[in-house]
C-alpha cells in the first residue's frame, strides 16, 4: 500500500471538465451583463478565472493533506463555521435582500458554503462513533441534529431558505445512512415539516416562488420571468444548441445566467448534448464519491466521502430541477460551474478531500501502469461488489 | 471492522439519487427536444417581435399641384432617465432637438418616472436622428404630423387627420381610405442592450403609401375668396360668412371659404362646414327657382303685369310687404327689384304638388352629393304639411331651409342650361409615384329646366346686376348676373327683427357662365343687411380678383393653351410650383423663359403668369420663394407696387396674401412697409395714389383684368 497514492481520476476529470466548461460558459454567460455594468466584457470572467486558479491551488492542498486531521479539528471547523454565519449578522453585506456575503480582507466570501462542508466533517465523526451510539437520542442523535438546526437556523435568518433545504436534507440523509432510529428520525422531520409550514407564512417570496411553479403561465412578466425565460433558453437549445455565445438569452433577458442559471445558458448554446454531460458528470461525481466510500480505510473517511458527495451532487441537483422549473427558484449555485468564488472554491476543495480518501483506499489498487487508465475490469469490479450488499443488507 | 456500507439504507440513497438523475434527465429532454418549437416560437416572438410599418399617408394638392396638406415625419422624443446618461454634450443635442434648455431637462429627469416625455412633434435633421436613435435612454417614436404648408384652405373644409392616422372630418375623412394606404409590417431583432434594431434580411412587407389627392380647389381662387370675405366679415360686422366659387359646367368647386366674424353669432358652427352642414332660409335668393318653375311651366310669361300693391298686400293667408313701394310691374322687374308681393301673386294659385316636385327636382331636400362629411339635405317639407301660408312663403324663399352649396348647385342648373350638376371636391387621385388611379368625371343629375328658361332667367339675374337691386355686384368689363337675397332668420317661434343673412348668388360671364359663386353673410350689422349692399359688393369684389389674378375668365381659346399647340414663339409657362431656385431655373432654360427671383431660399409658391398662360419665349416669369422655416410664421415679403395700377398693386398684394388700403387714385406713389418688407401675412399695406408720374411695369400683361 506504500506505493504511490493512486487518486480517483476519473473523479478528477469530471471535475476538472465541469470547471473548465464553467469557464467558458462564465464568459460566455456574463461578457454582456460585464460590459453593461463594468464597461468590461471580461469583468466575470477574469475573477472567475482567478477563483478557478484558487480553487484548484486548494484542490491541490486538499488533495495532500491526510483527511484525517479533519477529524482532530472537526468541533473547531464547526465552531469557526457557526462563527462566521454569526458574523454575518454583524457585517455582513447584502445583496437583494439577503445578508449572505461576508468581507474578509479583499475577498467577500459565502459563509454557508464552507459551512455545509464543514458539517459534513462533524456529521462524519459523529456517524464514524458507531450505530450503538446515534441509537442513544441524547449522546448519539442530538448533537449532530443540534449542529444541523443551529447552522439552519442562522442560514435561515440570512435569509437563504434553498441552504436550509439543503441542510436539512442533507442532515435526514446522512442520519438515514448512518442508521439512526426512524423513531428520532420520523420525529425530526415532522419538527422540520411544521416549522418550515410556520416559515412559509412568515417568507411570502418563498410562497410566491412557490406559487409561479404550480401555474408558470400566468405571470410572464413578474416573478415568473426568471424561469420563464430560464425555459425559453433550454427550448432555443435543442439538441446541440445554438453555440457558444451565440445564445440571446443573456441579452438581459435571463437575470442571473451567469450565475445560478448558469445550466439554461448551457442549455441554450450547447443544446441537449451539453445539459445531459453536465448531469451525466455529477453523476459520475457521486458515483466515484460513493464508490471512494466505499473504500474509505475507516468509518470517518465512508461518511466524509459520502457526505461530501452528496453534498456536491444535491445541489446540483437542485440548481438543475430549479433552472428547469421542477422546484421553485432558490439561490443554489451550479457547483464547479457556477460564477462565485465561495462556492467554487470550497467545491474544489471538498473535491480535493475526496481525492485524498481516494488514495487511502482499503481494497489494493492494480498496479500503477494499468490504474494510470482505469479498465473496464475495475469498474465491473466495483458493480460486483456493490450488488451483494444489496442482496444481504441487513434488514432491521 | 464490519462495513455498514454494504446496508439497504446506503442503496436506498443510491436508488433515490438515480431516479432523481432521471427525472432530470427526462426533464431535459421534455424540454429542450418534445417542446422545443413550442418554446422557440415564443422565444422568436419576443426576440424578433413584429412591428407595423406604417403607411404614409397621401398629400392633397389643389389643382395646380399646391400642396394643401401633408404628412411630415415628427417624431415624439422622450427619455427613459434610467439609462440616460448624466453627459452635458448628449443632454445638449437632447435640449436642441427637444428646443428646451438642459437644466429644464435636468429637472424633468428628477422625477422618478421611468419614461418622460420631453416634446413631441419634433421634426429632426438626419445627423440629429442617427445621433439620437443611437443613445442609450432615448426614445423617438414616430408620431407623423400632418401639416397645411399654405393654410390656404378653410381648416373644417380639409378636416384634420387624428393621432392614429385616420381622418377626423372634411376632405381628409371622406377620402380617408385613398388617402390613407396600407400599412406592412416588419420583423426587429434585439440587440445587447435590449433595443429593437432591423437586420438587412429582415422578413417584412412594405406599406403601400396612400395615394395623392387633387382637388378641384384652385388656390389662387381660393386666396381671393378668402381674402375678400374675410375683409367683408369684419367690414360688415357679421357673424359668419361664407362663399362658393362652383364651375357651373363640370360641378367642380374652385374655392370654398368660410370665415368667423369678431361677434359671437348665433349661427355659430365649430364642427361643421356652414356651406353643406348648416341650413338657413334662402330669401330672394330661391326667387330665382320660383321664376324658373313658373316660366318652364308656362304660367307666367316674363311680361305680364302684376300690381305691387304699393309695398304692403293683404292675402287670405297673411300679410306681406316689400321693401319698396311698387306699383304696376312686369314679371322680369319683379325679379329685378325683387318684389315679394308680385312673385307671391304669380305664384299663388299654382299646383302645391307640382311646385314641390319641381323643387325636389331642384335638389332641395336632397344632398347634393358632394363627398364631405355630415351633408345637410336641407328642410322641404312635405305638401301635406303645408299651411295656406307656406307656398307663398316658400316661393319668397321662406319656410325652406337650404345649404349653400345646394343655392351655388341651383344657380349652376341655369348657369350651365337646366342641368342640374353634382358638385365635386375631387379632381383626381393620383398614386405615390404620380400615376393616375382615379380621375373623377363631371356627373349630371338631371336636367331641371329647359336651355330657354334657362336663358331667360339668366338675363333675369343680368338685369340685376345692370339695373336691379345688384347694382353693386357689378364688374366693369365683365358681364355679371345674380340674384341679391335678404333674408329675416327665424328662431322658431317667428321671424328675428334685426338678425338678417345677406347672400349674394351669380355668374359671370352672363352669357355663358364660367363660375358661379354664392357669398352668404351672417347676422351683419344693420347698415350691411341688404344682400343687394354686403354681399353683392363682395361678389364683385371676387369676380374683380378672380379675373385679375386668375385665367378663369380668359376665354379658353385663346389663353388656355394646350403645349403641343405652339404657335410661332409663343411658349405656354409652365408650372414652377414647389422647385428649389436650381431646378427652376433649369426648367427655365429649357423652356427658354427668363425668371425672376424674389429670394433663392426656399421653393417657388406663387409665379407670374400662371401656368399655361401663353407668353413670348424669352419673356419674363416672376417666381416668389418661400423657405421651409417661412411655412408657418407665413411671413411674406411685401412686393414693389410703384407706378402699379391700383388694380395690378391689388393683385399683387392678394396674390401674397396682404390686405390694401388705398388712398387717391392713379397710379401708386408711395407703399408702406417699404418694397421687401417682411411682414405678417394678412398684414395691410397703405398705397398711397396719384397721377403724377407714369411708369411702364414691363412684359407683366398677362391676365385678362391687365388689359381690361
Amino acid at each position: 500500500m506504500k506505493k504511490k497514492p493512486a487518486y480517483d481520476l476519473k473523479l478528477f476529470y469530471a471535475v476538472i471538465s465541469l470547471v473548465a466548461l464553467g469557464l467558458v460558459m462564465v464568459f460566455s454567460a456574463s461578457w454582456v451583463i460585464a460590459r453593461e455594468q463594468f464597461s468590461s466584457p471580461f469583468f466575470f470572467f477574469q475573477r472567475h478565472a482567478i477563483r478557478v486558479a484558487l480553487g484548484l491551488l486548494c484542490l491541490y492542498v486538499f488533495m495532500k493533506i491526510p483527511y484525517g486531521i479533519f477529524r482532530r479539528f472537526n468541533f473547531w471547523i464547526l465552531c469557526g463555521a457557526l462563527l462566521m454565519l454569526a458574523s454575518i449578522f454583524i457585517w455582513g453585506k447584502s445583496v437583494r435582500g439577503a445578508d449572505r456575503w461576508l468581507k474578509v480582507f479583499v475577498f467577500t466570501i459565502q459563509p454557508v458554503e464552507v459551512a455545509k462542508y464543514s458539517l459534513m466533517i462533524f456529521f462524519a465523526v459523529r456517524l464514524a462513533e458507531g450505530r450503538k451510539k446515534l441509537s442513544d437520542l441524547e449522546k448519539g442523535f442530538l448533537p449532530p441534529v443540534g449542529a444541523a438546526v443551529a447552522m439552519a437556523v442562522m442560514v435561515g435568518l440570512q435569509p437563504n431558505i434553498s441552504n436550509v433545504v439543503l441542510i436539512i436534507g442533507l442532515t435526514m440523509t446522512l442520519l438515514f445512512v448512518g442508521g439512526c432510529r426512524f423513531r428520532h428520525l420520523g420525529a425530526f422531520a415532522g419538527t422540520a415539516a411544521l416549522a418550515a409550514a410556520l416559515l412559509l407564512y412568515r417568507m411570502e417570496y418563498v410562497v410566491q416562488r412557490v406559487l409561479v411553479l404550480l401555474k408558470r403561465s400566468d405571470d410572464v412578466s413578474g416573478i415568473g420571468w426568471q424561469v420563464n425565460q430560464s425555459l425559453i433558453a433550454f427550448g432555443s437549445g435543442f439538441i446541440f444548441g445554438c453555440g457558444p455565445g451565440k445564445g440571446h438569452q443573456k441579452y438581459m433577458f435571463l437575470p442571473d445566467a451567469h450565475t445560478d442559471f448558469i445550466y439554461s445558458i448551457i442549455g441554450e448554446e450547447l443544446g441537449f448534448v451539453g445539459t445531459a454531460i453536465v448531469l451525466l458528470l455529477f453523476a459520475l461525481i457521486f458515483r466515484r464519491s460513493l464508490r471512494i466510500a466505499k473504500r474509505a480505510p475507516n468509518e470517518f473517511g465512508r461518511f466524509l466521502a459520502l457526505g461530501i458527495g452528496l453534498t456536491i451532487f444535491a445541489t446540483a441537483i437542485i440548481n438543475m430541477a430549479m433552472t428547469t422549473g421542477i422546484l421553485p427558484t432558490a439561490g443554489l449555485p451550479l457547483p464547479f460551474v457556477s460564477y462565485g468564488g465561495s462556492s467554487l472554491v470550497a467545491s474544489l476543495a471538498a473535491a480535493g478531500i475526496l481525492l485524498n480518501i481516494s488514495t487511502q483506499a482499503r481494497d489494493p489498487e492494480p498496479p500503477a501502469g494499468r490504474g494510470r487508465t482505469r479498465s473496464m475490469k475495475n469498474i465491473s469490479y466495483a458493480r460486483r461488489s456493490a450488488a451483494p450488499c444489496a442482496d444481504g443488507g441487513r434488514k432491521r | 471492522m464490519k462495513s455498514r456500507f454494504s446496508d439497504w439504507r446506503i442503496n436506498t440513497v443510491t436508488v433515490l439519487s438515480v431516479v432523481v438523475v432521471c427525472v432530470i434527465f427526462l426533464r431535459i429532454v421534455h424540454i429542450q427536444i418534445a417542446n422545443h418549437e413550442d418554446i422557440n416560437e415564443d422565444a422568436r416572438n419576443r426576440l424578433h417581435p413584429r412591428v407595423a410599418w406604417t403607411a404614409r399617408r397621401g398629400s392633397i394638392f389643389d389643382r395646380n399641384g399646391l400642396p394643401l396638406a401633408v404628412t411630415n415625419r415628427t417624431y415624439v422624443l422622450g427619455v427613459t432617465p434610467r439609462d440616460l446618461p448624466d453627459d452635458d454634450d448628449k443632454l445638449e443635442v437632447l435640449s436642441d432637438a427637444a428646443s428646451t434648455t438642459r437644466s429644464f431637462i435636468r429637472c424633468l429627469l428628477k422625477r422618478k418616472d421611468t419614461y418622460i416625455r420631453l416634446a413631441r412633434k419634433v421634426s429632426l435633421s438626419c445627423q440629429q436622428e442617427k445621433i439620437l436613435s443611437s443613445m442609450p435612454g432615448v426614445r423617438l417614436d414616430p408620431d407623423p404630423e400632418r401639416m397645411n404648408p399654405f393654410h390656404c384652405m378653410t381648416p373644417l373644409l380639409l378636416g384634420s387627420v387624428g393621432s392614429d392616422g385616420s381622418g377626423t372630418g372634411g376632405i381628409e375623412l371622406s377620402f380617408s381610405d385613398l388617402l390613407r394606404g396600407t400599412d406592412g409590417w416588419k420583423v426587429y431583432s434585439r440587440d445587447a442592450e435590449g433595443r429593437l434594431y432591423r437586420r438587412a434580411d429582415a422578413p417584412g412587407r412594405k406599406p403601400e403609401n396612400g395615394h395623392d389627392l387633387y382637388l378641384t380647389i384652385d388656390s389662387r381662387v381660393q386666396a381671393i375668396v378668402d381674402f375678400e370675405l374675410e375683409q367683408a366679415v369684419s367690414r360688415c360686422g357679421a357673424a359668419s360668412g361664407a362663399a362658393v366659387v362652383v364651375d357651373p359646367w363640370t360641378g367642380e368647386i374652385y374655392a370654398l371659404a368660410e370665415k368667423e366674424g369678431a361677434k359671437a353669432g348665433k349661427i355659430k358652427n365649430e364642427a361643421a362646414l356652414y356651406s353643406t352642414s348648416c341650413i338657413y332660409e334662402p330669401g330672394s335668393t330661391f326667387k330665382l327657382i320660383t321664376s324658373a318653375y313658373l316660366l318652364e311651366r308656362g304660367e307666367v310669361d316674363a311680361y305680364d303685369v302684376f300690381y305691387g300693391e304699393e309695398g304692403e298686400a293683404d292675402f287670405w293667408f297673411g300679410t306681406f310687404r316689400d321693401a319698396h313701394k311698387f306699383g304696376w310691374l312686369t314679371f322680369k322687374e319683379t325679379f329685378k327689384k325683387s318684389s315679394n308681393i308680385c312673385t307671391i301673386k304669380a305664384v299663388m294659385n299654382t299646383d302645391r304638388e307640382d311646385f314641390y316636385s319641381f323643387l325636389l327636382r331642384f335638389g332641395f331636400g336632397s344632398r347634393t352629393g358632394i363627398s364631405l362629411p355630415a351633408e345637410s339635405a336641407g328642410t322641404l317639407r312635405k305638401p301635406e304639411d303645408w299651411s295656406g301660408r307656406s307656398l307663398p312663403s316658400m316661393a319668397i324663399g321662406q319656410e325652406i331651409g337650404v345649404t349653400v352649396l345646394q343655392m351655388a348647385m341651383a344657380y349652376c342648373a341655369v348657369a350651365n342650361g337646366g342641368n342640374l350638376m353634382v358638385p365635386r371636391i375631387a379632381h383626381e387621385v393620383r398614386d405615390s409615384e404620380g400615376e393616375l388611379v382615379r380621375e373623377f368625371s363631371p356627373v349630371s343629375v338631371r336636367r331641371v329646366i329647359s336651355p330657354g328658361t334657362a336663358r331667360k332667367l339668366r338675363e333675369f339675374c343680368r338685369d340685376v346686376v345692370v339695373d336691379g337691386t345688384g347694382v353693386r355686384a357689378a364688374v366693369d368689363g365683365i358681364d355679371v348676373a345674380g340674384k341679391t337675397g335678404t333674408a329675416q332668420v327665424a328662431d322658431g317661434s317667428g321671424y328675428l327683427q334685426n338678425t338678417w343673412v345677406a347672400s349674394f348668388a351669380g355668374f359671370v360671364p352672363a352669357d355663358k357662365p364660367r363660375f358661379v359663386c354664392m357669398v352668404v353673410l351672417n347676422e351683419p350689422a344693420s347698415d350691411w343687411q341688404y344682400g343687394g349692399l354686403s354681399s353683392a359688393v363682395v361678389f364683385s369684389e371676387i369676380v374683380e380678383g378672380i379675373n385679375l389674378a386668375s385665367d378663369l375668365l380668359v376665354p379658353e381659346a385663346d389663353w388656355i393653351v394646350d403645349s403641343t399647340r405652339l404657335q410661332g414663339d409663343m411658349i405656354a409657362v409652365p408650372s414652377f410650383f414647389r422647385l428649389r431656385c436650381a431646378e427652376a431655373a433649369q426648367l427655365a432654360n429649357d423652356c427658354d423663359l427668363n425668371i425672376i427671383f424674389s429670394s433663392d431660399e426656399g421653393e417657388v409658391y406663387s409665379q407670374i403668369p400662371g401656368p399655361g398662360t401663353l407668353i413670348k419665349k424669352g419673356g419674363r416669369v416672376d417666381l416668389s420663394f418661400i423657405s421651409g422655416g417661412d411655412r408657418k410664421k407665413s411671413g411674406v415679403a411685401v412686393p414693389d407696387l410703384m407706378g402699379l395700377s391700383i388694380r395690378q398693386a391689388r393683385r399683387m398684394l392678394i396674390e401674397s396674401g396682404l390686405r390694401s388700403r388705398v388712398a387717391g387714385s392713379g397710379a401708386v406713389l408711395r407703399q408702406d412697409p417699404a418694397p421687401g418688407r417682411k411682414v405678417l401675412r394678412g398684414s395691410t399695406v397703405s398705397i398711397r395714389c396719384g397721377t403724377s408720374k407714369k411708369r411702364e411695369c414691363g412684359g407683366l400683361t398677362l391676365a385678362g383684368g391687365a388689359a381690361r
